[in-house]
């Protein structure tokens, strides 16, 4: 038996300071996940928190074969993606087809050109990267995130997501695709593509 | 040979060195004889570098700190009187609340063995009255009394609800009886010093104890076994030890030194 797995069977048992230090071992992973899928630190705040109140209401069911990890990424994810659809139902931030995008890649470039400033720079490659990020549906973001800035095997996000292994490479695919023309521009800018 | 279409099937893996060996070599070779697949795949890698540029802001380490003060909080304000009848879907299979009971039981229990081993309730709560009883300064002095005395109704919770038949005599009953009493007589000070707005859940916590309390005080001895039953049922359906315990966490976490020294003690 793990150590952390001693700890998970004594939180089930009732132990607070089990689950106390469950959520110390595991907040800060939570939270910057939570952050990668919602881009903010508000929504990042508030989701991650209402991942450990599920964890802590789900602690009886919760199996201990399971890897924890696995388990509160999962409920980040489906909380994430939960918000995110109540947003878009009236934001519509992001568009489900693989169409047309032409015109935001002009206005991002529009954007960087107007600022020539490195630290000015800097910041717009943020600002540009995070709203790459927002224009992924919420699935594309979720595999794109785990693969990419939470290094989860294409094995291990099919698992988190409870969908086939093939599902995950297909999202990531077009997470792929899409973040490549909303950031085109850039690769001249930065020198990563000759002319 | 490999086919246009069977290596974009393979981008994914091999941007994330997730393809084996021999399957790589296969890859690469497509690569090297086909521009195509090259300048796409070399513009997927191109994506992915900028999308390392990607920075997060983190949160400062006060933020760390209070991590767990805000989520016991809240884990609280689920239990909280007002709101306990919704904060669970109502569509629970009823499984769903044998679960929740056993883990609620499980929790008592622990407490139980935790705070208090394998001691029966005994003669220092009532040779330690609360007002005369040295507590060491938190932050709060009306907090720490309150925690005190929430320390000390666990106690007598907890006493009282692992009370075998054996050993329900008339006098064990009348020793909880009159440290219930003495209790109740404490809550109507606490209640009019926790006035903050931060001891709002402490107050009522309070309130719901007292209601127990009561209850505990007025049981007619000769009434016996079903009273006693009736008065257990009450501790279990509020979940009131669940809530001190949680109550507590909730002030211990506000402590400075809330790592090095997590759980309360009164001078028992
Ligand atoms: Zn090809």
């Amino acid at each position: 038996m793990t150590d952390e797995q001693v700890l998970i069977t004594q939180a089930q048992r009732g132990d607070p300071e089990a689950f106390r230090e469950l959520v110390e071992r595991s907040k800060i992973n939570v939270y910057r996940l939570a952050y990668d899928l919602t881009g903010n630190h508000h929504d990042a705040e508030d989701l991650s928190q209402e991942v450990f109140v599920k964890a802590y209401r789900g602690l009886p069911n919760f199996r201990g074969n399971a890897k924890w990890s696995t388990w509160l990424y999962r409920i980040t994810t489906n909380a994430c993606i939960d918000h995110r659809r109540s947003q878009s139902r009236t934001t519509m931030e992001y568009k489900d087809d693989l169409g047309d995008d032409e015109t935001t890649s002009e206005h991002n470039h529009r954007h960087s050109v107007l600022n020539p400033d490195r630290s000015v720079e800097a910041g717009m490659i943020q600002e540009n990267i995070e709203r790459a990020l927002s224009r992924l549906a919420p699935q594309e973001r979720s595999v794109f995130v785990l693969r990419h800035y939470h290094d989860l095997p294409l094995k291990e996000i099919a698992e988190t997501m409870k969908i086939a292994e093939g599902t995950v490479k297909s999202y990531l695919f077009r997470a792929l695709q899409r973040l490549q023309r909303e950031l085109a521009f850039y690769k001249k800018d930065l020198g990563l593509e000759e002319q | 040979m490999m086919t246009c279409e069977q290596s974009r099937e393979l981008f994914i893996e091999a941007l994330y060195d997730e393809l084996p060996i021999d399957v790589k070599r296969e890859f690469d070779q497509h690569l090297v004889s086909c521009a195509k697949c090259a300048t796409d795949f070399q513009n997927m890698k191109t994506t992915l570098k900028i999308m390392d540029q990607r920075s997060r802001t983190e949160p400062d380490q006060a933020y760390w700190n209070s991590y767990w003060d805000r989520l016991s909080s809240k884990i609280a304000e689920e239990r909280d009187p007002s709101k306990k009848f919704t904060w669970r879907p109502a569509r629970l299979p009823a499984w769903a609340y044998g679960i929740a009971a056993m883990f609620l039981i499980a929790m008592g229990i622990y407490l139980g063995r935790t705070y208090f081993g394998q001691h029966e309730l005994s003669q220092p709560e009532i040779e330690h009255p609360i007002a005369t009883n040295p507590v060491p300064l938190i932050e709060d002095s009306t907090t720490t009394q309150a925690l005190v005395y929430l320390e000390r109704s666990k106690n007598l919770l907890i006493g009282f609800a692992n009370r075998s038949e054996d050993e329900s005599t008339s006098r064990d009953l009348s020793h909880q009886q009159e440290v219930s009493r003495r209790l109740i007589q404490q809550a109507s000070m606490l209640k009019t010093a926790l006035n903050k707005p931060d001891q709002q859940l402490m107050r009522q916590l309070i309130l719901d104890l007292e209601v127990i309390l009561l209850q505990l005080a007025n049981i007619e001895v000769k009434r016996g076994i079903p009273a006693v039953e009736l008065v257990k049922k009450g501790i279990d359906q509020k979940s009131i030890l669940l809530k001190i315990n949680l109550e507590e966490m909730r002030a211990m976490a506000r402590r400075p030194s809330a790592s090095s020294d997590k759980k309360i003690r009164t001078t028992l």
